[in-house]
């Protein structure tokens, strides 16, 4: 894959499937990847999608355009590719065809269903393995975008073994902050919350709870409002 | 050598001695070293069918070329040339992680104008190299074009010295170092390793072996090749542009159109300028770092004063 297979193996990528099928003058080709468990196969599709992409209600999520059709079922990440006349329609066919035949669960990860709603961009969200925010100790980590008019945040929950590793992780952010730029308590978020900017990352605000760190960058509108929704969910 | 003049001698036997360092197309290399170093040539229209789309890319090509003084400056009567392109994916030219066939046509058009004998058009694909050849309307053009456009013989990687700062040798296409002239035929994608994938990653499309061992080090092993092969010309498709999921590609979503082909004997200016296509500087990929490091050119491509023509 010339240095594509990178961000597979960063997804803990096991084995791939590959079939080349044809039907009539159409020509379809099946890459059927096993990524293990179904966050990581999340964050492999999650990777590759963009919030204007055209969807479709295929096993968790699909989309497609023309000559493509990729879609995310339990630990499975299946990207179907098809060239000539017909081949659009026998895309999503076989899809389908595949979806049924895969089974399993065709939900997202559990996380990502009890962050707040209201003003999320959707489609937006990704689990990133390595380095969120370019920041080693904060991975892994979900990142989701948030709108408010033309404004837009990301709220970023770094995941971690347990709550004390939580606090060092935001203990992390503090100092790196406070090197950086400038970084000051921030009790009317939470017990322990920060405030803080440089002039790369911009503003953000921040918050231990339980074992994740929620963080928000570049904060907009009511974004307190959305770090202690989120801190609350998450309890 | 009998009656000529001494500073002539000694003029020709240094030019010589630093034609060696410089790889295996060095003589016209340096031929081609007097005239424009960069040449710009961009559409202010971008046509949405295919035939105008066709027309465009070859009229791109013909001016930036003729911006750095025609194809006649690089290719030679009864010269041997190889044309570069991407052939590397099971795509199409829509989605652009493939080079545009019509640059690539127009090329091999102008070589034969030029006086060539004989044009090769390869690739060391990644995907399957038949369908790809066929899929991306390369092989197809090229063969109208009349090249020789043909899938690489795996017994043809021969061990080849490249005394590279990281790579002592590496398995180089046998066919592609008997030829006079290389031409470089990049197009411009995001990568999902590297940032993004220009003419000097394009080099990969020569070698062989393992690699995927080139992944560990793109920053040396790529500038190792580049330093090496040295093309006489690089000509870069910015027609399409892929802007995100490089270098596989697939979804049309991600490709953008640029309307742009520059071509360049300074392969690290035409990287530095193809970043630029992909909303990237320069500075941000680290090949074009390390080959700017090494003097294999400038990343500072606005000091070459580039030809520019707006069609």
């Amino acid at each position: 894959m010339d240095g594509g297979a990178d961000v597979y193996l960063l997804y803990d990528f096991q084995v791939l499937l590959h079939q080349d099928l044809k039907s009539g003058q159409a020509e379809l080709t099946v890459d059927i990847f096993d990524m293990g468990n179904s966050e990581d196969a999340f964050g492999m599709y999650a990777a590759e999608r963009a919030p204007g992409y055209n969807f479709l209600g295929i096993g968790t999520e699909a989309y497609r355009n023309e000559g493509i059709l990729n879609f995310l079922q339990d630990h499975y990440y299946i990207k179907l590719a098809g060239f000539g006349p017909g081949s659009d329609d026998l895309l999503e066919k076989l899809a389908r065809v595949l979806s049924e035949r895969i089974g399993g669960t065709q939900t997202f990860p559990s996380l990502l269903k009890t962050i707040p709603q209201e003003r999320r961009v959707q489609h937006s969200e990704q689990f990133t393995r390595k380095d969120p925010l370019g920041h080693a100790f904060l991975s892994p980590a979900y990142v989701v975008s948030y709108k408010q008019g033309e404004l837009e945040s990301k709220l970023l929950i770094s995941v971690a073994k347990d709550p004390a590793e939580a606090k060092s992780r935001l203990e992390s952010l503090v100092n790196y902050f406070r090197q950086s730029g400038k970084c000051e308590p921030a009790p009317d978020l939470g017990d322990g919350a920060i405030r803080a900017s440089n002039t790369f990352e911009g503003y953000v605000i921040a918050f231990a709870q339980g074992r994740y760190l929620i963080v928000v960058v570049n904060p907009a509108g009511d974004a307190a409002t959305l770090l202690k929704k989120t801190a609350q969910e998450l309890k | 050598m009998k009656d000529c003049p001494r500073r002539t001698f000694l003029k020709t036997l240094a030019l010589g001695g630093a034609a060696l360092k410089l790889g295996p197309f060095a003589w016209d290399a340096l031929a081609a070293a007097s005239g424009p170093a960069l040449s710009i040539a961009h559409y202010r229209t971008s046509p949405k069918e295919l035939d105008g789309i066709a027309e465009e890319s070859q009229r791109l090509t013909r001016e930036a070329i003729a911006g750095l003084g025609g194809m006649q400056r690089f290719v030679n009567r009864g010269d041997i040339v190889w044309v570069k392109p991407n052939i590397g994916w099971n795509r199409k030219p829509e989605q652009a992680a493939t080079t545009n066939p019509d640059v690539v046509s127009t090329i091999i058009a102008l070589c034969y104008q030029a006086g060539a004998k004989h044009v090769i058009v390869s690739d060391n694909s990644c995907n399957p190299a038949v369908t790809s050849f066929a899929r991306s309307g390369i092989q197809e053009a090229a063969q109208k074009a009349g090249a020789d456009c043909f899938v690489m013989d795996d017994r043809k990687f021969k061990s080849t010295k490249l005394n590279g700062k990281v790579l002592p040798a590496w398995d180089v296409y046998a066919d592609a170092l008997g030829v006079n002239k290389f031409i470089n035929v990049p197009i411009a994608k995001h990568h999902g390793l590297c940032k993004a994938t220009l003419g000097i990653k394009n080099l990969m499309g020569v070698v062989g072996g393992e690699r995927n061992r080139f992944h560990q080090d793109l920053g040396n092993t790529l500038v190792d090749l580049a330093a090496f092969f040295r093309p006489n010309l690089v000509v870069l498709d910015g027609v399409r542009v892929l802007t995100a999921n490089g270098p596989t590609g697939g979804n049309l979503a991600d490709v953008q159109r640029r309307d742009t082909v520059v071509a360049g004997v300074d392969q690290v200016a035409v990287d530095s300028f193809g970043a630029t296509l992909l909303g990237l500087k320069p500075q941000d990929i680290g090949y074009i770092v390390e080959a700017s490091n090494r003097k294999l050119g400038t990343m500072d491509f606005e000091s070459l004063k580039p030809h520019r023509a707006e069609l």
